[in-house]
């Protein structure tokens, strides 16, 4: 495990992802090799010392070296999502450390598992980082995402996910509308709930892994359901983004 | 109770893993894979675990299974302090060669 430091980050280039969500890419001086799933932290400091830090996941694989990508959703009242949205801009520096964590993390090792992602909102983002990690090294593993999206236009990354999911025949997306549900769409249109969980284990022939990243409170209803239908804790990962992301 | 609180309180409940890299900077290690054993109801499980909330003034970091209190850090200008009177045991598991 690498010492972390604080380090001054250069805005790259930013990408808007969705109405509420920007990508941005960060070029690091100090960059580190990271495992798909884990975060930096970023501190923002005021004129007066105030400072204000909140964790980001990575979003790009660890084969895009020297940079990291960093998918930020806008809260509402968000005093460092609101600053990185619209008072930032490429060249721009910013001050980050990570990569962090070595829990929620996808590992080569797990390579040959069964792969089971759910992710509500922004919480697809760490998730990402291991479906392109995933595709780089071209694990075979049978891998499903089930992601919870309000409405079409928040689908963060859609068209990357829908376009991997043509190419890899192991790879299945299940998206699910909460609020507005699209025109003709054939597929899920609720909250996650037990019998939509059940549905998407039944795709499996073995216990997958499982990693469930988004708000709080549909983190934990998840992992609890999915304990209840038989998965061991272990194979069990969480990260909670909080009410609606940080 | 008031229930509109607990709703609040419920989400914005997040993790161990939202305070790793305070913690990794502090002592050189990732402690999200720490297996942490509480003092209140000695249950045992992943740091990552924990349940965090950490918009106050400090960070406070519970056990998920009883909600006793097994962790504060707070920061100030110069300092970190860490407060682990509430975890009974913590082991690190080496990796295997």
């Amino acid at each position: 495990m690498e010492r972390i430091q604080w380090q001054l980050a250069r805005v790259k280039s930013i990408v808007q992802e969705t109405p509420r969500v920007k990508t941005f890419t960060l070029t690091l001086p100090n960059w580190i090799p990271h495992l798909p799933g884990q975060h930096y932290d970023l501190r923002l400091t005021a004129e007066d010392g105030y400072q204000a830090q909140r964790s980001y996941s990575i979003a790009s694989p660890p084969e895009q070296t020297g940079e990291i990508d960093l998918t930020v959703e806008l809260i509402d009242d968000g005093e460092v999502s609101a600053y990185l949205h619209e008072g930032v801009a490429p060249g721009d520096q910013l001050e980050v450390r990570g990569p962090i964590g070595g829990y929620f993390v996808w590992q080569d090792a797990m390579k040959h598992v069964p792969l089971l992602l759910v992710a509500g909102g922004s919480g697809v983002v760490p998730l990402m980082a291991m479906l392109r990690h995933r595709a780089k090294i071209g694990a075979t593993n049978p891998t499903r995402l089930l992601f919870s999206v309000r409405s079409a236009e928040e689908a963060i990354y859609r068209d990357e996910l829908e376009e991997m999911a043509r190419h890899d025949a192991q790879f299945d997306l299940l998206l699910t509308f909460t609020r507005d549900v699209p025109v003709d769409w054939a597929g899920y249109h609720r909250r996650i709930d037990r019998l939509m969980l059940t549905e998407v284990l039944h795709r499996f022939e073995t216990q997958p892994h499982c990693f469930i990243c988004g708000p709080t409170l549909l983190v934990e209803q998840v992992a609890n359901t999915l304990a209840e239908l038989g998965l061991s804790a272990d194979t069990i990962r969480t990260e909670r983004f909080g009410p609606t992301g940080t | 109770m008031n229930p509109e609180t607990d709703t609040i309180n419920e989400a914005l409940r997040l993790d161990g893993n939202a305070v790793a890299g305070d913690l990794q900077m502090l002592m050189g290690f990732d402690v999200t894979l720490l297996q942490a054993q509480c003092g209140h109801c000695q249950n045992e499980g992943v740091f990552a675990s924990l349940v965090a909330y950490v918009r106050g003034p400090g960070i406070v970091l519970r056990c998920p299974t009883c909600e006793g209190l097994v962790l504060q850090i707070v920061k100030t200008p110069t300092s970190i302090i860490v407060n682990l009177e509430g975890m009974a045991r913590s082991v690190m598991y080496l990796p295997m060669s």
